[in-house]
């Protein structure tokens, strides 16, 4: 699975926000994340996406804003939820020292599941999203490509491949 | 380049600039109260405990969405010894204002420039853009330049 970095109109100067995109595809996990859930949950959508553009532009991304320890050791896997209800998840790579973000997808989480892995859809979206974290970690320590402490990246236009 | 996609700019036109408003003044309280405890160099069990409060009432101030009480906001003051009333002075008002496309502005400009603005009936964005080193918001000129 090959993907790239695309930046984010809500990515500012406080905090660079950018979602994968799956080479073949036209749409960011973040764009399709708001297409699948904007119907049913355009409050609550609203709302994070609100948040993340406050993020990008004014306060930058802080720890306490969102829930760490949404992934495996290691992949950096953080969860932000709505306000009002807390029906949705979306999740993102943290890269907190870096003033970056990686947006991922999410899905609605009902009040009556108890954790992540009980709902296939957002159980998927994590796998992927940690798949992606791992294979930028791997592209790093290569070092064919850079977050650099602005939060912005080189090459911009890098294409991750999984190696699946 | 940033991505603008259509799909986010067709959810955008449907904010509601009060709630966008009030999710953003939760956020920035959020940001400066954890600020301010990391420069006096608490934990935050610490300031919990200066608060008289339980830690987890602290992490939930600290989410970017709690409705605080003014009571609260006093408090935290005095603890912090920082300011997020602006009582007493005049305050920078937030003029909200649309430009030459559908998005709204928030202007941050400062309280003399603010009485300027309004005794002379000056549009908020065109002021921000002659005098942006009154701007604080960066972003306003920014978005304004790529849309000039």
């Amino acid at each position: 699975m090959k993907f790239r970095l695309i930046e984010m109109d809500i990515s500012g100067d406080k905090t660079k926000i950018y979602s994968p995109e799956l080479i073949g595809e036209t749409k960011t996990l973040y764009e399709r994340f708001v297409e699948e859930n904007v119907d049913n949950h355009e409050k609550e959508v609203l709302n994070l996406d609100t948040r993340l553009e406050i993020i990008g532009h004014e306060t930058g991304l802080f720890e306490e804003s969102f829930d760490s320890k949404a992934g495996k050791f290691g992949e950096n896997l953080c969860t932000l939820k709505d306000k009002p209800k807390r029906k949705l998840r979306l999740f993102f790579i943290e890269y907190l020292l870096k003033n970056a973000m990686i947006v991922g997808g999410g899905g609605e989480k009902p009040a009556s599941a108890r954790a992540t892995q009980d709902i296939p859809k957002l159980d998927s979206e994590n796998r992927l999203l940690g798949e992606i974290s791992l294979t930028i970690q791997a592209a790093e320590k290569a070092g064919v490509f850079e977050i650099n402490d602005d939060g912005t990246i080189y090459p911009s236009d890098f294409i991750f491949d999984t190696g699946k | 380049m940033k991505r603008n996609s259509k799909i986010l700019s067709e959810l955008r036109k449907k904010r509601d600039n009060r709630e966008y408003e009030r999710t953003r003044t939760s956020m920035l309280l959020a940001a400066s109260i954890s600020k301010a405890i990391k420069s006096k160099g608490l934990t935050k069990s610490e300031f919990a405990e200066k608060m008289g409060k339980n830690p987890s009432v602290v992490t939930k101030w600290l989410s970017g969405v709690h409705n605080f009480t003014s009571d609260t906001l006093t408090d935290i003051q005095q603890v912090l010894g920082i300011s997020l009333l602006n009582l007493g002075s005049e305050t920078s008002p937030i003029l909200t204002a649309r430009g030459n496309t559908s998005t709204t502005f928030n202007v941050f400009i400062m309280p003399d420039e603010y009485k300027k603005v309004k005794n002379e009936g000056l549009n908020p964005i065109s002021f921000a853009t002659l005098s942006n080193t009154q701007v604080i918001s960066k972003r306003v000129v920014e978005m304004l330049s790529s849309h000039d």
